[in-house]
């Protein structure tokens, strides 16, 4: 069960959310990896190769479109889905975040357990 | 005669007698200063001058009395006209008996000798001088000739003197013409007076009119400029010198638009003009150059002048909207930063509300609390739920207001999308017990709007009805079309809103006293932000009530087949 959970990774700054998130996706049954900022998210996704990314759009280092923009223009990560949290619920900036190549989107304020588990699973094909 | 109204008359007599007060005094210092030539001219009243003091003493007493008269027209005759007058005819009457006395007496005692050819001579001329001094008065004239000329006829004839019948007819001949010359030169002295009196009336009228327009002009606080035809400049006022920094002496007949335009709005400056001159009024706001070169901004009219239907030039007036531009500039400013500011905080608030929300529930599911604990954690949640709504609400309206939300309209079937919404107000439906149906709109054209937008639209009134309505109310939703417009209103049997807060309840904030004992968790963002959303989608919304009664709120859409 622990070797084939799959591996999710948030990559948020804001550390009450980041931990919410972590729990949740820990009681959903994944195998959760934290990243603070931009530049720890981008060595983890070297490193570990998560199956799912969430990813905050404003963080420290290395914001996360640009994070986006590395995954979606490099041939081994391409492919992993990247869930963005956003705090904007305006339709041009969630087409802007559609067509860096962003798998899903997720307003930060209706986050819930609920929304994220449905929005996870429905990303891993679960 | 000359017919004159009374005030007129009246008018002019005072005019008259003026004039004729004016006259006399001459003709009366005359009058005596003949006498005394009479009197070198009769050597034997020399020798027997009982005759000359007498008359002598009398004219002068006379004269005197006339000369006192004149002077004392200015004043006293306002005062007592009638009497003026009555003294005035009573010393010309004793100057004139006396002459006439003197007159019969030397021409009966000198009988035909050169002397009374003399004398006769004399008296003729002051019979016609005085027709003519005093002409203002005809009767009075008249009167004169006879008094001066009648008794001296009558005494050439008496003794055969001055050669009898010949003579006297030549005298009665000659004192019938002054009879009748006298009339006519009052006539026409009180015709010429009537329209010498009419144009100086008309030349003050016309003086006091000029005044009365530089007065207009001048202190206008707008600056005003005439041109002429070739656009050289006319007149100017104190404001436009102000405003300028011009003196109109220097810029006389320069062409206006060598002074004043903008260096890149020639183009416009002649614009105005040829429009101006087709009989047009231009309004504009632009700008305009200073004598310093300095540019301002103005509010500008351009009149073209006409009179008697000939086309003579232009009127410009200019307005210095500095202030006022800079006051726009600041007020748009600030606008901007507090919209700015808004959306700001709004979504910085977002992130850590996300956070409490989402902890509180996470801790919501701790089977091991105490049910106080997980009472206290449902109602933090609670309480989050509803930050969440007011700030997601303040930013919808920030974006609203500053018009910065893009609509996505698409086709839209209303009758669907209230279906939809009403499935979210389900579980408050139920808790108030309300009756809730929906009439209506199955085979209406779709609508094209911003479906996420009209959405909260429908969401805000139906809760609106449901929290304004006490437990088990009957609501109503109606859909139908008329006149290419798609109807949806919603009838409660709610609270009402009182008659004062009807006007106000789109606004901003606001909220109407009598929802204070239902509820006091209102923002009054809710029906400002329908009204927002109706206004960017080109509909429009409005609410008929009656306290204690219930609430209509309906809203009005163009309906379009295409988007």
């Amino acid at each position: 069960m622990e070797t084939s959970a799959k591996k999710v990774l948030v990559a948020e700054d804001d550390r009450f959310l980041r931990r919410a998130c972590e729990m949740s996706l820990r009681q959903l049954g994944y195998a959760v990896l934290i990243a603070k900022d931009g530049e720890e998210a981008l060595a983890l996704i070297k490193a570990e190769r998560p199956d799912l990314v969430l990813l905050d759009l404003l963080m420290p280092k290395v914001n996360g479109l640009e994070v986006l923009r590395i995954m979606k223009s490099t041939e081994a990560t391409r492919l992993t889905p990247v869930l963005v949290l956003t705090n904007s619920s305006r339709a041009q900036d969630i087409e802007e975040i559609r067509e860096l190549g962003a798998d899903g989107f997720q307003v930060k304020s209706d986050l819930s357990l609920e929304a994220l588990s449905q929005q996870v699973k429905k990303l891993l094909k679960d | 005669m000359q017919q004159f109204d009374a005030p007129r008359k009246k008018e002019l007599t005072v005019q008259a007698d003026l004039e004729m007060a004016a006259w006399s005094r001459a003709a009366s210092v005359m009058h005596f200063f003949l006498l005394l030539v009479v009197a070198f001219a009769t050597p034997y009243y020399h020798d027997h001058p009982t005759v000359l003091l007498i008359t002598g003493a009398a004219l002068f007493i006379a004269t005197v009395f006339r000369v006192t008269i004149v002077s004392l027209f200015p004043s006293h005759y306002r005062r007592r006209p009638a009497l003026w007058r009555f003294l005035f005819r009573a010393g010309t009457y004793a100057a004139v008996s006396i002459w006439s006395a003197f007159s019969c007496i030397t021409i009966l005692f000198y009988g035909d000798r050169w002397v009374s050819w003399f004398m006769l001579l004399i008296t003729t001329g002051i019979a016609a001088g005085a027709s003519i001094s005093l002409a203002p008065d005809g009767s009075l004239a008249r009167r004169y000739t006879v008094i001066l000329l009648g008794p001296t006829l009558l005494c050439g004839l008496s003794r055969g003197a001055l050669g009898g019948i010949p003579v006297a007819l030549t005298v009665g001949l000659y004192a019938a013409f002054l009879w009748i010359q006298g009339r006519h030169a009052s006539e026409f002295y009180w015709q010429a007076l009537g329209q010498k009196v009419l144009l100086s009336n008309k030349a003050a009228e016309v003086e006091e009119r000029n005044a009365y327009l530089k007065a207009l002009i001048e202190g206008n606080p707008l600056a005003f400029v005439m041109v002429d035809t070739e656009h050289r400049v006319q007149m100017c006022n104190g404001a436009f010198e102000r405003l300028f920094q011009y003196e109109e002496k220097e810029i006389k007949g320069s062409n206006i638009n060598e002074l004043i335009k903008a260096e890149d709005l020639a183009f416009e400056i002649v614009g105005f003009q040829r429009f101006a001159e087709m009989g047009n009024t231009v309004h504009a706001t632009t700008r305009r150059r200073r004598k310093d070169g300095t540019s301002i901004p103005v509010e500008l009219h351009v009149v073209p002048l006409v009179v008697h239907e000939k086309f003579i030039g232009l009127c410009a007036l200019y307005q210095d909207v500095t202030e006022r531009k800079r006051a726009e500039e600041q007020l748009k400013s600030a606008l901007q930063m507090k919209s700015d500011f808004v959306s700001f905080a709004t979504h910085q608030l977002r992130t850590p509300l996300a956070g409490i929300k989402w902890l509180l529930e996470l801790a919501a599911q701790d089977t091991k609390a105490s049910e106080e604990t997980s009472s206290l954690i449902q109602d933090a949640r609670e309480s989050a739920e509803r930050l969440i709504c007011m700030v997601n609400d303040l930013l919808s309206v920030s974006r609203l207001e500053s018009e910065k939300i893009t609509l996505s309209p698409a086709l839209t079937n209303l009758r669907e999308l209230t279906e939809a919404t009403l499935k979210d107000v389900h579980s408050q439906l139920q808790a108030q017990k309300h009756e809730l149906s929906v009439w209506g709109g199955e085979d209406m054209p779709l609508v094209c709007v911003d479906s996420q937008l009209f959405r909260q639209v429908i969401l805000n009134l139906v809760s609106n009805a449901i929290k304004y309505t006490p437990p088990g109310g009957k609501i109503r939703v109606d859909l139908n079309q008329r006149n290419g417009l798609i109807r949806w209103s919603i009838r409660d049997t709610g609270i009402g809103i009182p008659k004062r807060a009807q006007s106000q309840l789109f606004e901003k904030f606001f909220r109407a006293d009598n929802v204070y004992a239902i509820e006091t968790e209102g923002s009054g963002l809710g029906l400002y932000m329908v009204r927002l959303i109706m206004k960017n989608s080109g509909g429009r919304i409005w609410c008929e009530s009656e306290e204690g009664k219930g609430s209509t709120f309906t809203f009005e859409i163009p309906a379009k087949g295409t988007c």
